[in-house]
């Protein structure tokens, strides 16, 4: 059997999975920033700790099912699997060495201290390492592979983003806690509602069936394990991983810095504005899409329904436009990937939960309003902060969620 | 010849300003080495080292999608080097790709 049978789609609902986890895509900008706002609230030590146990959580019944479904049996075999994945999946190139009591790893192209150093690495020095999502998904990978009772902990101990020629990992057997249920298939389905239907469906859906069937080719096919998809870093990706890191964040936030708590859910919202203007941006900047779609013309239902296709395709949920004007959107959705998880870990016990989904949409109208659709500036991080950063008169409220029993995820964003 | 095309990566991504039909594009890289993958409407050419040209078939868009360890000084004359030869009605052998 071939890893890639094991691929699903929860087709009205947009929810993609493999061997019953649920993966999406995501590019570098999204994977980056969502790191950064960790580390920069809890500090890098406590942050990295934390994304690095997050990404063993949200690996390790992964890989326990992969390994299930394939009936793989020696670790050298679930190792080879492992290490494989995490190429295709745009991760880079991971090599194990280690065994029940623990070993080492290396990486090159690693996503994201190569992604990080390409980005930042001009214009400043990094003090600590970048790969904790590569570590975690080592230290799962070992203890998978192995079968054993115990966990690994493990350390990052060069790294490409401070200027190591590679990435280099020590695992040793010992525990790393975990606070949270990752969600699978099963747990998805129990959280999605009936596909709702909206504005420009016919274009969505059209959009969308053509943008998965080029995206369900371009997995793993660099020889670095770094995936090119629209000219953007692509990853394909673990939700539970996402979801791990930002409800702690919530959580810690509420619980001992309740000050802090508005400015925590703005950063997190921040990461929908930092996927859509670079990666559904990019998506729309591309040839691909000039080819697939056409020429990108700025136009407001265009874009919007562009938007809608772009975030079904990868994996987002089947978001649809409910309402449309120029000073008003509403994003209806019956799945997207925070709720379930949300859901099953009872962790933001309120509407306000999807941030991901609340960001996006207002970066959505934010674009459509603010870029300059017929001379199309380079997106630039200057650009971003021009567009994102100023004052500006959109606002964002979620007013329905799945996670709290109501029928569809409702995010309204409104011009002042 | 080029200039950077839109996007949000740093110098990975080059256009192509002359105005070449896209068979001819295709048929030059072809020639040189590059792998052809038609996706209908677009197509994919890929050097060994790494290197991609994007094709837009309906309007003639060509993009210079450099690989991803290009170092950052290199690239634009790495991109100049492949428009190049995709402008330049000289046939080339593999091992210039």
């Amino acid at each position: 059997m071939d890893w890639k049978d094991l691929n699903s789609t929860i087709e009205h609902a947009d929810l993609d999975f493999l061997a019953d986890q649920p993966l999406v895509y995501h590019c570098h900008h999204f994977n980056l920033f969502l790191d950064q706002t960790i580390d920069d609230f809890f500090g890098a030590e406590k942050g990295i700790a934390l994304r690095t146990s997050a990404a063993r959580a949200a690996s390790y019944p992964f890989l326990t099912s992969l390994f299930n479904k394939m009936t793989l049996t020696t670790p050298p075999e679930r190792l080879l699997l492992a290490q494989t994945l995490f190429s295709a999946f745009g991760h880079g190139r991971l090599y194990i060495d280690a065994g029940v009591s623990g070993g080492t790893a290396s990486g090159e192209f690693l996503h994201y201290g190569y992604a990080w150093r390409e980005k930042y690495g001009a214009i400043s020095k990094r003090q600590t390492p970048a790969d904790a999502f590569a570590a975690g998904y080592a230290s799962a990978a070992v203890q998978a592979a192995f079968d054993t009772a115990h966990e690994f902990t493990v350390q990052e101990t060069q790294c490409y983003a401070q200027l190591a020629e590679r990435c280099a990992f020590t695992l040793e057997a010992g525990m790393m806690p975990t606070k949270i249920v990752p969600v699978d298939e099963s747990a998805a389905r129990q959280s999605i509602q009936p596909p709702l239907s909206g504005l420009a469906e016919d274009r969505i859906a059209d959009i969308d069936a053509g943008l998965r069937t080029f995206l369900g080719g371009v997995a793993g096919a660099e020889d670095t394990g770094l995936v090119d998809a629209f000219g953007v870093f692509v990853t394909r990706h673990l939700p539970n991983y996402y979801n791990a890191i930002s409800y702690q964040l919530y959580a810690a936030a509420k619980q001992d810095y309740p000050d802090l708590l508005p400015v925590a859910e703005a950063l997190l919202r921040e990461s929908g504005h930092v996927c859509v203007f670079n990666t559904f941006g990019g998506i729309l900047y591309s040839p691909e899409w000039e080819a697939m779609v056409g020429r990108i013309e700025g136009d407001l239902e265009e874009v919007v329904s562009s938007c809608m296709a772009i975030a079904r395709a990868l994996g987002f949920g089947r978001w649809i436009i409910a309402e449309l004007d120029e000073s008003h959107f509403v994003l209806r959705t019956g799945s997207e990937y925070e709720s379930p998880f949300c859901h099953v870990n009872e962790c933001a016990p309120n509407t306000n939960n999807a941030y991901f989904v609340q960001g996006a949409a207002l970066a959505i109208m934010r674009l459509w309003q603010e870029l300059n659709w017929k001379e199309k500036p380079a997106l630039t991080q200057d650009l971003y902060k021009n567009l994102f950063k100023s004052e500006h008169h959109w606002q964002v409220e979620q007013t329905r969620s799945l996670a709290n029993g109501d029928a569809y995820t409702e995010v309204v964003v409104t011009k002042q | 010849m080029i200039e950077r095309d839109d996007g949000c990566m740093r110098g990975f991504l080059w256009r192509v300003k002359a105005s070449l039909p896209p068979e001819q594009v295709i048929g030059r890289l072809s020639a040189q080495g590059f792998k052809h993958t038609d996706h209908r409407v677009f197509s994919v050419l890929s050097a060994r080292q790494g290197h991609k040209v994007i094709v837009v078939h309906s309007t003639g868009r060509v993009q210079i999608r450099l690989d991803w360890t290009t170092p950052y000084t290199e690239r634009r004359s790495e991109a100049l080097r492949i428009a190049q030869n995709i402008i330049s009605s000289e046939r080339h052998t593999e091992n210039t790709v």
